[in-house]
């Protein structure tokens, strides 16, 4: 079924849009909140709450791209939970690696940056997102959007492990220049 | 990682999710223009391999109606040439099919895609056993031979860079890389030319001094320490093109790889190469070109970023 069809069983209040939304897309969001959380049980809960999520989300919205509607949900929705599970403890996994790398790109503090705001930091992210060349942001996105492994970023662009961790180790170092540039404290 | 570094990881993180979704479309759209490349280059060698059986089945019918001048092989050698061209149509289909199943088993997102799109192989693949076995075969190959065909297709891609013209202040202005090009040379050497170049690996500042027939040139980009052999300094001379850690480097090892070589027509300078790598930033700098020892030892002790 195409994603306007599904999105028309919402607006119609169809509870088949559910079961059509996780026959699409319950693979692609399972995958997302299993890279996150590292834990069937927890997925398969993130992935559900999802489910409930667009179901009140829509409408009144008509998301434009679906896919990256329901795994921002889920994205979401893992993150919140693997926070709480991993409060004060070193966890496991992917999302623990990806973590450490981008404490990386937090500024060094010198004593004069600026508190900022959630909206404020996502915009600057953008901002940061859209100076970068195709290749090279596509990339940072696949490991610290999707969690995807190294290999598995290598392999979906057909790449050299070491030319991944290249990109994203000079990735990092751009976006923490950049931040610290813009004056701001994360 | 201190709890302030976590906490900024974690605000960093959770600002992604407000990415712009055409660039996390961009990502996704990334793998299929691989796929379709080395689709086309997989189904292309099909192709070829049809278009000689055609040309040789196109030169025997020559040859046998010159000899026989016979109806019947002439409608053998038409069949084989219908057969053949059949074949290719079918390979190209049945490898368009075969594509698809190999990137839904890589992602769910190919999953979804594949259910999304027609699935315009599967026709074709309808029509002819043997044209699918000729296919799987192929395929198999292909499959042994995929390794050399990705890094062929690395090593074209990484050369689609955009090389930028620089003055040296520019260069010396440049993030990062700039800070690590030398204040001080050996004396006699004139600034000649200097460009930054960009491609999938980052950027490569390239900076070039001459003096007369002699020329150094240092090349500086961001590398990640576990992608570099460091030298053994006990036994520097062991190495060509040696590797060394800033804080490793000083004047007796760079005499190790400084020699003259007598070369007719050549300035008798001493010259070599090398690299030195500076972990606080991540930035190697690789030297080549004439000198004695200790005038570049001095230029690389001017280097304070």
């Amino acid at each position: 079924m195409k994603d306007t069809e599904i999105i028309d069983l919402y607006w119609a209040r169809d509870e088949r849009a559910i079961v059509e939304t996780q026959a699409v897309y319950g693979k692609y969001c399972y995958s997302i909140a299993y890279r996150i959380l590292n834990d069937r049980e927890d997925s398969d809960e993130c992935v559900n709450d999802t489910w409930f999520r667009a179901w009140n989300a829509i409408p009144p919205k008509y998301p434009e791209r679906f896919a990256l509607f329901l795994g921002t949900i889920t994205r979401n929705l893992s993150f919140d939970k693997w926070k709480r599970k991993n409060a004060g403890k070193r966890g496991h996994g992917q999302m623990l690696v990806a973590l450490d790398e981008l404490a990386e790109c937090v500024p060094a503090p010198s004593g004069t940056e600026e508190a900022v705001e959630a909206a404020q930091l996502e915009g600057l992210i953008n901002q940061f997102l859209h100076t970068l060349p195709e290749r090279e942001c596509s990339i940072f996105l696949r490991r610290y959007w999707y969690v995807e492994e190294y290999s598995a970023i290598a392999k979906r662009y057909h790449m050299k492990l070491n030319t991944v961790k290249t990109s994203l180790f000079r990735t990092r170092r751009k976006l923490k220049a950049y931040l610290e540039q813009e004056g701001i404290r994360v | 990682m201190s709890e302030e570094k976590r906490q900024g990881a974690i605000r960093i993180f959770e600002a992604l999710s407000g990415v712009d979704q055409e660039l996390l479309e961009r990502s996704e759209a990334e793998n299929k223009k691989g796929t379709a490349v080395f689709s086309f280059a997989r189904g292309s060698k099909i192709l070829a391999a049809a278009l000689c059986f055609v040309v040789l089945g196109a030169g025997a019918f020559t040859g046998r109606r010159l000899l026989l001048s016979g109806g019947a092989s002439s409608r053998s050698s038409q069949s084989v040439q219908e057969m053949a061209a059949f074949d290719a149509a079918d390979a190209q289909g049945g490898q368009d099919n075969g594509e698809q199943s190999a990137m839904a088993q890589d992602s769910p997102e190919g999953e979804t895609a594949m259910a999304q799109d027609s699935p315009e192989g599967e026709a074709a693949m309808a029509q002819g056993s043997i044209t699918e076995e000729a296919v799987e075969r192929e395929a198999a190959q292909e499959e042994a031979d995929s390794e050399a065909v990705q890094d062929s297709q690395i090593d074209y891609s990484s050369k689609s860079s955009s090389a930028q013209e620089l003055s040296e202040e520019q260069a010396r202005q440049t993030a990062v890389l700039g800070a690590y090009v030398p204040t001080i040379l050996p004396e006699g050497y004139v600034f000649d030319r200097a460009n930054i170049t960009s491609d999938e690996t980052g950027e490569t500042l390239f900076i070039m001094w001459i003096n007369g027939m002699d020329e150094i040139s240092l090349g500086l980009s961001l590398q990640d320490a576990e992608n570099l052999l460091f030298v053994d300094v006990e036994n520097p001379e062991t190495f060509d093109n040696p590797v060394f850690k800033s804080s490793d480097l000083s004047e007796e090892l760079i005499s190790s790889c400084i020699k003259i070589y007598e070369d007719v027509g050549d300035t008798s300078t001493p010259r070599g190469s090398f690299a030195v790598y500076y972990e606080e930033d991540g930035v190697l700098v690789s030297f080549t070109g004439r000198g004695d020892a200790e005038s570049i030892w001095k230029m690389f002790a001017s280097i304070r970023p």
